[in-house]
C-alpha cells in the first residue's frame, strides 16, 4: 500500500513536469488572504475507537503561486475528547500546521484541488506519566507529519471577502498503523493585497 | 540590482540541488554509491565508490579536513560550526512512526519504540560596514532509540541535551559575530555542545563542551583557526568523571602560485592540539599534544597533465600522498580520463587521539610499521546532446592497511559488546576492483534523471577488515523544475550486504537494502524564500548498520529559509 502511494507521487510529478505551463507573467505573491476557518474533523478508521470527532479551529494566509496555482499556510488547533471507555485523561490537545498548493484545473471551475503537507503535535489533557499504560506517551508531547489532499468550494464572493468549504482527507504517518482523518471546515477569507 | 543577482544565485543553487539532508553533514546516511554505515550522526563508516583501500574517507587525514570537527580518530563535517550564509532558518522533522491516537489503542508491550525529532534554528544577519552577527542552535535527535537505555545511565540523566530528553548524538548551540570585507574574514563563534562519542571500543562516551569557543581568520591566502574547548566526560554508572582543555587549530597557506610559474603551485600549513587532562578521560593524546606540518604542491607541464600531492610529518608519523592524473578531451563531448594515487602514510591519522581507556585496558589507537596504498583509476564520459554517458573503474593494491585486533569483548546487555585490543595492520597484499556505469538525460530546464549501477571486490585477509563493504549498489535520480519555481526531486538506492567482522563476537551482517528519498522544495526567488519538506529512507527495513549502532529509520523534515 506505502509503495502506491510513491510511486502515484512520482508519477504525479512527472506527469505534471512536463504538462506544466511556462509562466510568462510573475505570479508569485501578486495576490495574499487571510482566513479563518471552523468545522470539525472525523477521525477515520481505527482511531475512530479511540477519540471522538472534534470542532476545530484555524488561521490561514493564502497567496497566489502561479497563474492558477496558490500556496497555503494553517495553523489550527483542535481539542479530541478520548471515547467514553477511555478513563486515563477526557481528551488530547491537538495543534497542527499544514503547508500546501492548491491548484485550479479549468475543467473543474470553481473548486481548486490541493495537496501537501501536515505536521500535529498532541498532548494529552491531564493523564498520570507514571502509568505505563495506553495513552502514557501522550502525557507527554507526541508529534508527526503527514501529508494531505483537500478541495477548496468558493461559494460567496464579495468584493474583498469570500465564503467556501474545505475538505481535507489527511493521512497522519503514525505507528503501528497510518492515522487518517476526514476535516470539513467553512471559510472566511479576506483579500489583503 | 543586489535582489536580481541574490534571485539568480538562489536558484541556480536550488535548480541544481539535489536531495536535502537534515543538515550538512548527514549525506552518508541517505548515500547509496559505496558503502555507508550510519551509528549516530556522530558516527559515519563513509567509504564512496571507488575508493582505495579499506578504510573510510574520514578516517584519513586531509588538508581538505582541516577545519572539520576531529572526533577521536576520524573527521566529521558533523556537528558543523561553519558560518553559513546571510538568512535566517528553521527546520524540523521527525522519525515518522510517532503513536499520537494509536497510544490509546495500545498496549505497552506492544508498543513500538519511541521514534525521535530534530530541531535547528539560526540567522546570520546581513553586513554592516562589513560586521555581522550569527547564531545557531541545533540537534539532531534521530538514531539514538537503540542507545537510550546504556547513554541514560552513562549520563546519569535524559536531560543531556540543550532540549528534550532523547539523548540525542550531538546537541549544539553557538553565537558569534564576524567581519567580511574584500578578502579579510574574521570570526568568533562561542557556544555549548553534547556529544556522544563512539569509542573503538565500541562505547558511547558523553562529551559536555563547555564553552567551546571557535575563530577564524582568513587574509588574502592565509587562514588561520583557533579553537579552546574545555570538555567534561562524565560516567555517572561508574562514578567516574574527567575534564579535559583543549586548544587546537591549524595556520595554513592554501595553493599559490611559486617560483614565477603559473604551472606550479604550492601551498603549507600546520596543524596543533595541546590538551590538559584530569580524572577519567577516556581518551589519551601521546605527550598531551600533537601537531602536523605538511606541503602541498600541484605541477602542470603540460595542458591536461597534473601531478599534485601532500606529505606531512610530526615527531612519530608521516604521510604522503600523491597522484598524477591525465586528461584527454577530444571535442567538448568526448572526455578521458587516466590516474594514478599512491599513499604512503605511518598512521592514517595522526591528528587522533593515541590511547583510550577501558576498563583496565589500553587501546593503542596506532600502531607500528606503515601503509603503502597504490591506485590506478580511469574515466570516460561521453555526451551526446542531453544524454550523458560515463564509465569509471579503479584497482588498487595495499598492504599494511590500519585494522583492529580484537583480544576479546565484553557484553554490556543484549547483543550490545565492547571490545578490547589495538589498532593494527594487516601485512598481506589486499587488492581491489570497482566499476561503474552512469547515464543521465537532461530535458530542458524542466527534468533531469540519472542511473548509476557500480560494484566493487576486495581480495586479502577479509576476516581482519573492520568493514567488509558492499559489492553492488544501485542509484536511479530524477528531479523536476517545474515553473522555475517547484523543485520534485527523488532518488531511489539500492546498497548489497556489508559485514563488520572486528566489533562484534560473530560477524554482523548489514543486509542489502533498498531505500527512497523525496524532497519537494517551494522557491521564491524574488524574495530570497524556500519551503521544503523532505522524506529520507523511506520503503526500507529498518536495519542496525553498525554494531552498538543506532537504526537507519524513514525520516521526514521541513525547512524554511530566508536568504537577506
Amino acid at each position: 500500500m506505502k509503495n502506491q502511494y510513491f510511486f502515484a507521487l512520482i508519477l504525479f510529478a512527472f506527469a505534471y513536469g512536463f504538462s506544466a505551463e511556462v509562466e510568462t507573467k510573475d505570479y508569485m505573491f501578486s495576490e495574499g488572504y487571510l482566513a479563518l476557518e471552523g468545522g470539525e474533523a472525523y477521525p477515520w478508521g481505527i482511531i475512530e475507537d479511540a477519540v471522538q470527532p472534534s470542532l476545530y479551529g484555524q488561521g490561514e494566509f493564502y497567496y497566489r503561486y502561479w497563474e492558477n496555482t496558490y500556496g497555503l499556510v494553517q495553523f489550527g488547533y483542535a481539542y479530541f475528547r478520548t471515547q467514553d471507555y477511555f478513563k486515563r485523561f477526557p481528551g488530547v490537545h491537538q495543534f497542527h500546521g499544514r503547508v500546501g498548493l492548491d491548484h485550479q484545473f479549468s475543467w473543474m471551475r470553481p473548486i481548486l484541488l490541493g495537496v501537501g503537507f501536515s505536521c500535529i503535535w498532541a498532548r494529552s489533557d491531564g493523564g498520570d506519566p507514571e502509568d505505563k499504560g495506553p495513552g502514557v506517551m501522550l502525557t507527554d508531547n507526541e508529534s508527526e507529519f503527514g501529508s494531505f489532499i483537500k478541495a477548496k468550494l468558493p461559494i460567496l464572493k464579495y468584493e474583498k471577502y469570500a465564503v467556501g468549504l474545505n475538505i481535507y482527507w489527511e493521512h497522519i504517518w503514525t505507528l503501528p498503523e497510518k492515522s487518517n482523518m476526514l476535516w470539513i471546515g467553512l471559510f472566511v477569507q479576506r483579500r489583503m493585497w | 540590482m543586489r535582489i536580481f543577482l541574490l534571485s539568480l544565485v538562489l536558484s541556480i543553487s536550488l535548480i541544481h540541488a539535489a536531495i536535502p539532508v537534515e543538515t550538512e553533514g548527514m549525506e552518508p546516511a541517505i548515500s547509496s554509491d559505496g558503502t555507508y554505515l550510519t551509528a549516530s550522526p556522530t558516527y559515519f563508516f563513509d567509504r564512496p565508490s571507488l575508493m582505495a583501500g579499506i578504510h573510510s574517507q574520514s578516517e584519513l587525514w586531509s588538508p581538505d579536513f582541516l577545519t572539520k570537527r576531529l572526533l577521536v580518530d576520524r573527521y566529521s563535517v558533523l556537528p558543523s560550526w561553519q558560518i553559513q550564509e546571510p538568512s535566517i532558518w528553521m527546520q524540523v522533522g521527525n522519525e515518522v512512526g510517532d503513536m499520537i491516537y494509536h497510544d490509546i489503542l495500545t498496549s505497552s508491550e506492544d508498543r513500538p519504540v519511541n521514534r525521535t525529532p530534530m530541531l535547528e534554528a539560526g540567522f546570520r544577519s546581513n553586513s554592516f560596514h562589513g560586521f555581522w552577527a550569527t547564531g545557531r542552535f541545533f540537534q539532531v535527535d534521530h538514531f539514538s532509540s537503540n542507545t537510550l537505555r546504556i547513554n541514560r545511565k552513562t549520563a546519569g540523566t535524559m536531560e543531556y541535551s540543550l532540549f528534550g530528553a532523547n539523548l540525542p548524538g550531538f546537541s549544539t548551540g553557538y553565537a558569534g559575530l564576524g567581519y567580511t570585507k574584500d578578502q579579510t574574514e574574521i570570526s568568533i563563534l562561542a557556544g555549548k555542545e553534547y556529544l556522544w562519542l563512539f569509542g573503538e571500543s565500541g562505547r558511547w562516551i558523553s562529551a559536555l563542551l563547555s564553552p567551546r569557543i571557535q575563530s577564524q581568520f582568513h587574509y588574502k591566502k592565509l587562514d588561520l583557526s583557533l579553537v579552546y574547548e574545555d570538555v567534561l566526560y562524565i560516567n555517572k554508572e561508574k562514578g567516574e568523571e574527567g575534564t579535559r582543555k583543549e586548544w587546537s587549530g591549524s595556520l595554513y597557506f592554501p595553493y599559490t602560485d611559486c617560483c614565477n610559474s603559473n604551472k606550479f603551485k604550492t601551498g603549507a600549513g600546520l596543524a596543533f592540539r595541546f590538551v590538559n587532562d584530569e580524572g577519567d578521560t577516556y581518551f589519551g593524546l601521546e605527550n598531551d599534544r600533537a601537531f602536523w606540518a605538511f606541503l602541498q604542491a600541484k605541477y602542470e607541464p603540460i595542458k591536461d597533465f597534473t601531478v599534485s600531492g601532500h606529505a606531512g610529518m610530526n615527531e612519530k608519523d608521516w604521510l604522503i600522498q600523491d597522484s598524477i592524473q591525465y586528461s584527454l578531451k577530444k571535442g567538448t563531448q568526448t572526455h578521458f580520463l587516466f590516474g594514478v594515487q599512491n599513499i604512503l602514510a605511518t598512521r592514517l591519522n595522526p591528528m587522533g587521539e593515541s590511547y583510550e581507556y577501558f576498563d583496565q585496558d589500553t587501546i593503542s589507537l596506532s600502531t607500528d610499521g606503515l601503509l603503502q596504498l597504490y591506485q590506478v583509476k580511469i574515466e570516460f564520459n561521453q555526451e551526446w546532446k542531453d544524454l550523458q554517458l560515463g564509465i569509471r573503474s579503479s584497482g588498487f593494491i595495499e598492504k599494511g592497511a590500519e585494522t583492529f585486533d580484537t583480544t576479546g569483548f565484553a557484553e554490556k546487555k543484549s547483543d550490545d559488546w565492547f571490545r578490547y585490543g589495538d589498532v593494527s595492520r594487516i601485512n598481506s597484499w589486499i587488492r581491489g576492483w570497482a566499476g561503474e556505469i552512469e547515464f543521465s538525460y537532461k530535458y530542458n530546464d524542466l527534468f533531469k534523471a540519472s542511473a548509476l549501477v557500480g560494484m566493487e571486490h576486495l581480495w586479502g585477509d577479509e576476516e581482519r577488515f573492520e568493514v567488509e563493504p558492499s559489492e553492488h549498489w544501485l542509484e536511479f535520480n530524477a528531479d523536476w523544475t517545474i515553473n522555475k519555481t517547484l523543485l520534485v526531486s527523488h532518488s531511489l538506492h539500492y546498497r548489497s550486504d556489508a559485514q563488520w567482522n572486528l566489533r562484534h563476537p560473530e560477524p554482523f551482517e548489514v543486509p542489502g537494502d533498498w531505500f527512497w528519498n523525496a524532497s519537494f522544495s517551494q522557491l521564491f526567488p524574488k524574495y530570497g524564500l524556500t519551503l521544503s519538506g523532505t522524506l529520507l529512507h523511506v520503503l526500507s527495513d529498518t536495519t542496525l548498520e553498525v554494531p552498538n549502532g543506532n537504526e537507519n529509520r524513514t525520516r521526514f523534515f521541513c525547512a524554511i529559509k530566508k536568504m537577506f
